[in-house]
């Protein structure tokens, strides 16, 4: 056991022994691999905001139902407690005539020519809350169901720009998943390619290693640990990479922020996601060099 | 130590490098190997480490049928066998130290006695105080011995040499050679190919002479 442990430990320095003495190819590699990590890495981050920005506005549309009728009217009642009652609605506020004739006089100044108004002109408004977790069209559905009601003049749907971004946001989601994918693949072919070199660079020792009793493990040991070192220092750069980037970035989106009045700040990747891409870089790195490693050591015939 | 039943080696390609050939060689015995350049010396060689395997007869190396020998056991079969090329095929980039500590170092040999037994084989090759030196620092017969160390450190039951002294003038590929009896004479059995007739005169060693891939004589095995 012990001695397993030494021989991991001499593997491991050895390899990145190797690494550390050959900076000027391994910074490159570093880099290639931390450029193609940074992309999908920003482009969660950026999304990962956006959602926590979108998210603050609301929690999904409301549906404004305009009467034909008063509230306090039997037409107005049945059709509040049919609202209420209907297990895809959240809840329901009621404006009346006066409450939004009211509210529109404080906010628009108008006042005065209000007041010379010999009939409120505006309508009663139930404003409903659909449950958040509806489809679209479930949505639709229900704005052309109260639509459809003689009580009702007319039901329109607002904020539906933030399901629209709701929608939106999950597409770009997707995408940066399948973005991620694609370029973890890259990382593969990149650290396979590099360890490949390195296995034809110590072919001689290979060859001699295998001769004087060394197992395919024993072989493979260095090459796995300086890929899996390679994912690992990748993941890093791109960390840092990102890190930069959106610190460069913070002061544009606040003062955008401030222009729309809102709070909101650019924060950077939280400590999960970090760690789970520098693992994965690890990994992939892993997964490349063992590869690799064992097609060439097969092609060596040793 | 080694027997050959009816062992033919063809090569994809279709050439035949070696046609039947049958030979037993005791525990013990030193034995060279001889014939012209393509003879099919070093494939008899390479049969015996596994680097190659028989298209057709068997191959039987310290009491294990090699047919069919299961791949994942053959670094264990050639821990048991040491190897000597007419290259040295030493690592430039270590010590004559870790050079020769190579094949402990794959067999998991603890520190302390890992570096007892690097300094014994060097010391019985005369090369002790260039444990620190790199091979290519040294001569082409200090490099072949830093190789024989190499080959004995496991203390092998069977030491194998391709062309040992191929690369070397006359006086230092007798002191090789001699390197090559002192270890037979402490048990070790010892098969050398080589086509310098002069050593296989001077040792009066039985020898197996190839020649285009057929044995064709078989010297001095009766009294061996």
């Amino acid at each position: 056991m012990r001695s397993r442990v030494t021989r991991h430990l001499q593997a491991f320095f050895y390899s990145l022994g190797q690494l550390v003495r050959s900076p000027g190819s391994t910074f490159m590699t570093v880099a290639v691999i931390g450029i193609t990590l940074a992309l999908p890495t920003a482009l969660y981050a950026v999304l990962d905001n956006a959602r926590r920005v979108s998210g603050g506005l609301a929690d999904g549309s409301q549906v404004s139902v305009f009467l034909k009728v008063a509230p306090e009217s039997e037409g107005g009642r049945r059709l509040l407690a049919d609202l209420r009652g209907n297990p895809r609605v959240g809840e329901v506020q009621v404006i009346s005539a006066q409450a939004a004739l009211q509210e529109f006089r404080d906010f628009s100044g108008l006042g005065d020519v209000l007041a010379g108004l010999e009939e409120n002109p505006l309508p009663s408004v139930y404003v409903v809350r659909p449950r958040p977790d509806l489809s679209a069209a479930q949505l639709q559905a229900l704005v052309a169901e109260w639509q459809a009601r003689t009580e009702v003049d007319r039901a329109q749907m607002d904020l539906q720009w933030v399901r629209r971004l709701g929608a939106l946001l999950e597409l770009a989601q997707r995408a940066v998943l399948l973005l991620g994918v694609l370029l973890a693949i890259a990382v593969v072919l990149i650290v396979g390619n590099t360890v490949r070199l390195a296995v034809l660079n110590r072919r001689e020792e290979i060859e001699i290693i295998s001769l004087v009793g060394g197992t395919p493990a024993f072989i493979r040991r260095p090459f796995l640990y300086s890929g899996t070192l390679q994912g690992v220092f990748g993941a890093i750069m791109a960390l840092l990479l990102v890190g930069f980037s959106l610190e460069a970035l913070s002061g544009p989106v606040q003062a955008l922020a401030s222009l729309y009045g809102t709070g909101a700040r650019l924060e950077g990747l939280d400590a999960a996601p970090s760690l789970g891409l520098v693992l994965g870089g690890g990994v992939l790195g892993w997964l490349a060099s063992r590869i690799a490693v064992d097609r060439h050591l097969r092609s060596l015939r040793v | 130590m080694i027997r050959f039943a009816d062992v033919s080696k063809r090569y994809p390609g279709g050439k035949e490098a070696l046609h039947a050939v049958s030979f037993e060689i005791a525990d013990g015995a030193m034995v060279f190997l001889t014939g012209h350049s393509g003879a099919g010396k070093t494939t008899l060689l390479k049969l015996i480490t596994l680097l190659e395997r028989p298209s057709r007869g068997q191959v039987v190396v310290n009491n294990r049928n090699l047919a069919r020998f299961p791949w994942r056991r053959v670094p264990l079969l050639r821990r048991e066998i040491g190897c000597v090329f007419q290259d040295h095929r030493l690592l430039a980039d270590r010590t004559v130290f870790d050079n020769v500590a190579l094949p402990l170092v794959v067999s998991g040999v603890p520190e302390r006695e890992l570096a007892r037994r690097v300094r014994a084989a060097l010391d019985k090759v005369g090369l002790l105080s260039k444990e620190h030196s790199y091979p290519l620092s040294l001569s082409g017969g200090e490099q072949q011995r830093v190789g024989i160390a190499r080959a004995v450190v496991n203390r092998p039951a069977l030491l194998l040499a391709d062309e040992p002294t191929g690369n070397l003038d006359p006086a230092l590929s007798d002191e090789v050679m001699d390197l090559f009896l002192a270890f037979h004479q402490y048990g070790t059995t010892v098969l050398i190919a080589t086509h310098d007739l002069r050593h296989i005169r001077r040792l009066r060693k039985p020898v197996l002479v190839l020649k285009a891939g057929r044995l064709e004589k078989q010297i001095g095995f009766d009294d061996a």
